[in-house]
């Protein structure tokens, strides 16, 4: 074994050892809970009187309809670079593009037949 | 660019088309689970027969290597994986219909999920090169995840599968770290790249190669639930429903062993004594604690998970093996997976369909003179148990026989010694529920016993004809394929791997 490979891997076992003991010792190192009323109650961006507790269900619609724009997000930022080259890559790139789409459309079609994009 | 190519690629083509035409036709009304059967099971029978066109040669090709730059490659190896890993769908589908029907919390969607799984392990399989390799186990992974909590009230399924979940997704990071490592070390993902690479330099220049195999190796080791590694898979296999539990431990089993035998014999073939001496422990103790864990258990659904933790040792042994013996160990472990698919399905697929036809029967006692109920079921049960416990005239104990004569050959008969022991103890767990089944008289039955009825039955009866065959066949009637010939297929195949 290289030196250079030792110094490398015993300087990445020391960190692995070290951060997480870190991350256990910041409860005893940062400030100390001073039991006190007002820092105990959720937080909750600045609304002061907080709506029970975080075990409530809730809607998840907004999150599917954001998991659902970053999976066509993604697809945007394949196209970019695609559209830059398309002449070069000629017919291959088009048909492996439009594959590509293809794919993710079946996705939306699946997604609107299940009825996830409607409100109700 | 070659068009008869396509051929070496439709069974992938078909599973994967399969998917999304049933992932579109589940949210329609109209198509009942049975018809969305029908359509899965169409596709994995074309899947099926367009892979069996090759049978019986020797080939090693890689489809449209401009295409896909040698990421994929179509070998005998792979032809052999994937009849097992397609056979294994068909036959989730043929007896899991009936579950799924029953448990009406199950919707069209679970046989898209199973085909993609499908496609994942047949990805997994045939893919050349790491990265593939990744996608492809995670493709399969993510599927199971969700097959295993698809019943989202129940929060055994739930709990079961958010263990795995969490479990596997750390599994993936080390084989994600390996990857890295490879490529730091031998500057390619490409696995006969690595393999020409390591053959010209030292083992002493190749410190993060075997640093990044052994990362890779504890993916292999957690995936196949071997002893370090084992605590999820009891959880996940009896949170599953019982056909994908059935399809987890012997069709997932399988994929994974394909990949890694592909792995270790063409990429690490000059390392891979440098991991005998952890496999060799890891082997040891992962067949006493499967045993320890097999014999405690009440419930029939743990024991057999249990039990598949012992049969993940046997598997072990040969994996141990093959650094000395190269070529007999990877036959003997082709050979012992088929074994081992076909008497695990059976088991667990003889359990899902009298969970789903009978009242429910969970625990031991609950077979207590099962056989004055229904004799067929009970027949087939045993036969089943007895090929899991490698009785002879059934294909479990020639698949062991096999095993334990490679080990003591290569010099490892402290394995074999643990491994027969092992098998003596199985005898144990396995011999209850016959007992139970035949010795003692059952109790009341209310109500009048439903026929035997459908596809199920049926497909059980074939595969315990296939065991049996297995172990007697060519003792019987010469001239008819029977264990030489899955011996010699299990050959080619070893040979098909050295032909790229």
């Amino acid at each position: 074994m290289s030196s250079q490979v030792f110094l490398a891997s015993s300087i990445i076992v020391v960190l692995v050892i070290a951060i997480p003991i870190l991350f256990l010792a910041t409860g005893k190192l940062g400030p100390k809970n001073k039991k006190q009323k007002e820092k105990n109650i959720s937080y909750e961006s600045g609304v002061t009187k907080s709506i029970g507790n975080s075990n409530n269900p809730f809607s998840v619609k907004f999150y599917l309809v954001a998991l659902l724009f970053v999976l066509f997000d993604v697809e945007i930022i394949f196209m970019f670079p695609w559209a830059v080259d398309v002449r070069e890559l000629g017919w291959f790139g088009i048909v492996e593009m439009f594959t590509f789409m293809a794919l993710l459309l079946a996705g939306l079609i699946y997604v609107y037949k299940a009825k996830a994009l409607t409100w109700q | 660019m070659k068009y008869d190519d396509i051929i070496y690629l439709l069974p992938l083509l078909s599973i994967g088309v399969g998917a999304i035409v049933l992932m579109l036709l589940s949210p329609i009304k109209k198509f009942s689970i049975d018809k969305l059967s029908w359509v899965a099971l169409f596709f994995l029978i074309v899947s099926f027969a367009t892979n069996a066109l090759n049978f019986g040669m020797v080939y090693s090709i890689a489809p449209y290597a401009h295409l896909f730059s040698y990421m994929l490659v179509s070998d005998t190896f792979s032809g052999y994986f994937n009849s097992i890993i397609i056979a294994g769908g068909i036959v989730t589908v043929l007896v899991g219909t009936h579950y799924f029907d029953k448990s009406n919390m199950l919707r069209g969607e679970v046989f898209s999920l199973l085909l993609f799984a499908v496609f994942g392990m047949l990805l997994l399989v045939q893919s050349n090169e790491l990265f593939t390799s990744f996608i492809a186990l995670e493709i399969a992974s993510i599927s199971l995840y969700v097959l295993i909590g698809f019943q989202k009230n129940n929060v055994r399924r739930i709990e079961g599968s958010f263990r795995y979940l969490i479990l596997g997704s750390m599994a993936s990071i080390m084989f994600l770290l390996g990857v890295t490592l490879i490529y730091a070390g031998t500057k390619s993902t490409n696995i006969l790249n690595i393999a020409s690479y390591l053959s010209s330099h030292k083992t002493e220049d190749m410190t993060l190669t075997i640093v990044g195999g052994t990362l890779i190796l504890i993916t292999f080791l957690f995936k196949i639930a071997a002893f370090p590694f084992q605590n999820w898979s009891m959880d996940a296999y009896e949170g599953a429903p019982l056909p994908i539990t059935a399809f987890m431990a012997s069709t997932f089993k399988v994929a994974i062993f394909g990949f890694i035998l592909r792995f270790v014999l063409v990429d690490f073939h000059e390392l891979k004594n440098i991991w005998s001496d952890i496999l060799f422990y890891v082997a040891i103790l992962t067949m006493i604690y499967g045993s320890f864990l097999a014999i405690f258990q009440t419930s029939l659904k743990r024991m057999l998970a249990a039990s598949s933790i012992v049969h993940t040792g046997y598997l072990l042994i040969a994996f141990v093996s093959i650094g000395s013996i190269g070529e007999s160990a990877a036959t003997s472990i082709i050979f012992y997976l088929i074994a081992y698919f076909l008497s695990s399905m059976g088991a667990f697929g003889m359990l899902s369909y009298i969970a789903s036809s009978d009242h429910l029967r969970v625990t031991y006692e609950d077979f207590r003179g099962f056989s004055h109920v229904r004799p067929y079921m009970a027949a087939m049960m045993s036969i089943f148990l007895l090929s899991l416990a490698g009785i002879p005239s059934t294909i479990g104990f020639i698949g062991k026989f096999y095993i334990f004569i490679g080990a003591i050959e290569s010099g490892y008969t402290i394995l074999a010694i643990v491994g027969i022991l092992a098998t003596f103890v199985s005898v144990y767990y396995y011999f209850k529920l016959i007992a139970l089944m035949y010795f003692y008289p059952s109790p009341e039955m209310k109500g009048k016993i439903p026929p035997l009825r459908g596809i199920p039955p049926l497909v059980i009866g074939i595969m315990a004809i296939l065991i049996i065959w297995g172990g007697i066949g060519n003792t019987l009637v010469s001239y008819f394929p029977g264990i030489d010939f899955l011996i010699d297929t299990a050959k080619f195949a070893y040979q098909s791997l050295f032909m790229g």
